[in-house]
């Protein structure tokens, strides 16, 4: 409904101190000044009365000197002329001589003032000349000052001066004075409210407007007003410790919103990681099907072995460039270790900022009681902005569980499968050491074939030696013959040169089978190695959830005690306490949280040593797939020459097809795990980013 | 002699070599130490791998022993120490024994067999006469006497072994007298 003029004008009032203090100054300042002028002006009359009653002796004392004489002598007429002069003043209505008797003396035409209008009008509705009936209509009407003087003579009296004076004058004379006076009131008061209003202005309706308008300002989430403070007294104080608030306010969430976007950095680089892990899996896989291919080949290649040993070298060629391909494979995992490597130490220096955030935090929550108490006028403003944290920190709540949930479920899985793929890499390797050794045996059965066969060639070398000097001996007959045993030597020394190569390749096929069985060896045991550091990465892992879940208690404690805060707010008295409560909760939860992050920190530690050690095994892992590359390409160009000795390595080659099958089903589960892991990886980063949003409500 | 038609030998027994550079020689070459050394093919019975060598008490210094090479007794001489070589043995399975005739005296009836111990065989060339030429001058001296001549080949340096100059004169008188005794 439409407010009345006169509630508009009551509100306008009601909502400004200036008016208030005004109307409130002005009214009593003028009550008081109207009692004060009334006061003057009756004590003005009454003194011009007195100055009247004087001036009045005074004139009948000398009248009286003056007229004793005429008087003895019964003088009417000079006493008519006497009186006379002294009517003509303005204020004096009559001067009459009276007898002893009362009779009077005096005549009326002379005892009269004839100039007074008033004294005029009486003497005319009178319409007589008897001067004591004039005298009582005049004291009737016109109620004057009478004087009345005694003239002695001798001690007796003669007769006595009566003389009436006109209070109009004296009237009119203080009515003009009364009315100078509520003037200058007037004046006074008008000055001095605008004075007062414009002080109270000046002094306290607008800088609590600014500190109204700040907190407003803060409500809303602007952390970035102040108040403008230049006075010490009440309302400065009030100011300045708004802006104490807004300043711890600030503090508290700039730390918070740091490390929230530390914490999206980390995430995003994380991200990074498992994306690369990813490739680099599939990239092996893809290395170990053109493995495989190539090694499915050979085996059929060497089936024919006895036929031909073209196939043998071509396949051995193809070989060596998947090996090579795979060592490239396990460079790329040793630079991603190193990548992991510094991603971890900056999440550790991250932490270690939180834990100085924290101890702020302690320090922040002091100063905060402290204002709470100087703050107790201005506390509704407050409230709203303290009821939107709460929804915030339950919505925090929300987010750590979410994540917590994620990471938990996610994260063991993959290292348990990941200790399972180590298992198998490790029997893998066992089984193609054995069939190495296996080759090497053979070899050794090829070097004892060649022993035979260096001795058979020696022995033929001798006898055609011994042909060619029988021939020699048969002179002309044995020239043909001489020939033939020339060539049969021949025969023997190629055949010799011949097998002493052979030898030599067999010596060097078996030092690289060695080699190559001590690199298996190496990688065995870098994979158990990899299972006991996946296992403490595990232990480590369930350590972060557990403290992850006492963060979320820590969110959780936080939003009860904001809860606690609003209600207080309502009431002065119960906003200090609340808040006190408030404050002393979040020291304890602080505390807490600092242990939590001195373990985490700690933890973190262990997994930089942990990633350190992992990153030198996969150099020693980079190393030893360098050195079966060397030993690959050596093997295929030995192949190429040992073409034309023949061999029996038949049944290894099939052995070596399996196990190469079975490698290549543990390097496909290996890709579906990054895949897994780089999921994980992508809902963090979205909560993450979550709560970057709700932390950029605040302007700063 | 076998070996005869045709050809040359270089060895003439009981005169002075005369060498005509007409026909080409048969070489069988072979190494002692560094050197390669050279006999012509007519005076090699056969070449075999080292048999057990066994040392007789009865015989000369220089002889290592016997051998009994399909019931012929022979003794074996061993180049190296001949030579004034160290005993080291360069390969085992290269060693050859060398039986040659002709180094010996015979005491009417077939010449003696002697068996010499060489580090290895190499093979057998056709040295054309005019590339032997005699021994340097300046080989003196009692080891230096069986230089029969010396043959290039190829870029070979082929000491040819005169085989009458291998034992001396007394050595092969007490191999004989020996080898009567013992026989």
């Amino acid at each position: 409904m439409e407010k009345t003029f006169s509630e508009k004008v009551k509100d306008t009032i009601v909502s400004s101190m200036g008016l208030k203090l005004v109307i409130t100054l002005a009214w009593w300042i003028t009550l008081l000044m109207l009692l004060g002028t009334l006061f003057v002006g009756r004590m003005l009359l009454d003194y011009q009365y007195r100055a009247m009653e004087k001036r009045g002796r005074d004139i009948g004392t000398v009248l009286g000197k003056a007229s004793i004489d005429r008087l003895i002598s019964k003088d009417v007429i000079s006493l008519n002329m006497l009186v006379q002069d002294v009517v003509k003043s303005q204020d004096i209505i009559a001067v009459v001589f009276m007898n002893v008797d009362g009779t009077p003396i005096t005549s009326a035409h002379a005892s009269f003032n004839a100039q007074n209008e008033s004294v005029k009008g009486v003497r005319d509705a009178e319409n007589t000349e008897d001067v004591a009936k004039l005298f009582a209509a005049i004291r009737r009407d016109l109620a004057p000052v009478e004087v009345s003087v005694d003239v002695m003579l001798d001690g007796a009296k003669l007769a006595d001066v009566r003389m009436a004076f006109s209070r109009s004058e004296a009237q009119l004379n203080t009515a003009k004075v009364a009315a100078l006076l509520l003037a200058t009131n007037l004046v006074i008061v008008l000055s001095i409210s605008g004075l007062v209003y414009v002080m109270a202005r000046r002094m306290i309706t607008m800088p609590t407007g600014a500190a109204e308008a700040v907190a407003s300002a803060i409500a809303a989430g602007d952390l970035t007003q102040s108040v403008k403070v230049s006075t010490i007294d009440e309302i400065g104080n009030l100011g300045r410790g708004l802006n104490r608030m807004a300043i711890g306010l600030k503090g508290m969430i700039g730390n918070i919103r740091g490390s929230s976007e530390q914490l999206v950095m980390v995430s995003g680089e994380v991200t990074d990681v498992a994306v690369r892990v990813s490739t680099a899996s599939r990239v092996q896989n893809e290395s170990v099907e053109e493995a495989s291919s190539s090694v499915n080949e050979m085996h059929f290649s060497l089936k024919e072995i006895g036929g031909s040993m073209d196939d043998l070298s071509e396949t051995a060629e193809q070989t060596s460039s998947a090996v090579i391909e795979t060592a490239a494979s396990i460079d790329e995992v040793a630079r991603l270790m190193t990548d992991l490597s510094s991603s971890i130490e900056e999440t550790s220096s991250a932490i270690t900022q939180m834990s100085a955030s924290i101890r702020q935090n302690a320090e922040s929550v002091g100063v905060l009681t402290v204002l709470a108490n100087e703050t107790a006028s201005t506390t509704t403003e407050i409230s709203a902005a303290v009821r939107e944290v709460e929804s915030s920190a339950k919505q925090s709540v929300a987010l750590a569980e979410a994540v917590t949930a994620d990471a938990s479920d996610l994260g063991m899985r993959s290292i348990e499968k990941t200790i399972e793929g180590m298992r198998r890499i490790e029997e893998e390797s066992k089984r193609t050491s054995d069939v190495i050794n296996r080759l090497g045996e053979r070899a050794e059965n090829i070097g004892g074939i060649l022993t035979v066969i260096e001795d058979v060639t020696d022995q033929t070398s001798l006898l055609a030696l011994n042909a060619a000097i029988l021939a020699a001996q048969a002179g002309e007959h044995g020239k043909g013959f001489a020939v033939v045993a020339a060539e049969i030597r021949e025969l023997a020394n190629r055949t010799a040169s011949s097998t002493s190569e052979i030898g030599n390749l067999i010596v060097s096929v078996q030092e690289e089978s060695r080699e190559a069985v001590e690199v298996m060896q190496k990688g065995v045991q870098l994979a158990a190695e990899g299972t006991r550091l996946a296992r403490e990465t595990g232990d480590v892992l369930r350590k972060i959830l557990e403290r992850a879940d006492q963060s979320r208690e820590m969110s959780r404690s936080i939003s009860r005690a904001t809860a606690e805060q609003v209600t207080g707010i309502h009431q002065v008295s119960e906003a200090v306490d609340g808040i006190n409560n408030m404050a002393q909760q979040i020291e304890r939860a602080t505390s807490e949280q600092r242990t939590g992050s001195d373990q985490i920190m700690r933890a973190s530690e262990r997994m930089r040593e942990i990633t350190h050690f992992v990153k030198s095994a996969t150099s020693e892992q980079v190393k030893a797939s360098r050195n079966i590359t060397n030993v690959m390409e050596t093997m295929g160009s030995k192949v190429n020459m040992v073409k034309r000795a023949s061999g029996e390595v038949r049944t290894g080659s099939d052995l070596i097809v399996k196990a190469i099958d079975r490698i290549k089903m543990t390097a496909r589960e290996n890709a579906e795990l990054a895949a897994t892991l780089n999921n994980a990886v992508e809902v963090l980063t979205l909560q993450t980013g979550a709560l970057k949003k709700e932390l950029g409500r605040f302007t700063m | 002699m076998p070996g005869d038609s045709g050809k040359v030998m270089l060895r003439d027994t009981n005169n002075k070599k005369t060498a005509v550079a007409e026909e080409i020689a048969q070489i069988v070459t072979f190494h002692v130490g560094q050197e390669e050394f050279g006999l012509d093919i007519g005076v090699i019975t056969e070449a075999i791998r080292p048999l057990q060598v066994t040392p007789l008490p009865r015989m000369p210094q220089f002889v290592e022993g016997v051998i009994n090479l399909r019931g012929i007794i022979i003794p074996v001489v061993d180049l190296r120490k001949r030579f004034g070589l160290t005993a080291i043995q360069n390969n085992p399975r290269k060693m050859r024994m060398i039986i040659i005739r002709g180094a010996l005296l015979g005491t009417g009836g077939p010449q003696r067999l002697l068996a010499l111990v060489v580090d290895s065989v190499r093979e057998v060339l056709h040295i054309p006469l005019r590339q032997i030429e005699p021994a340097p001058a300046a080989a003196t001296g009692d080891q230096a006497g069986f230089i029969g001549g010396v043959a290039k080949a190829m870029d070979r340096l082929i000491i040819i072994i005169d085989i009458t100059k291998i034992l001396s004169g007394e050595e092969r008188t007490a191999l004989a007298e020996a080898g009567n005794v013992h026989s």
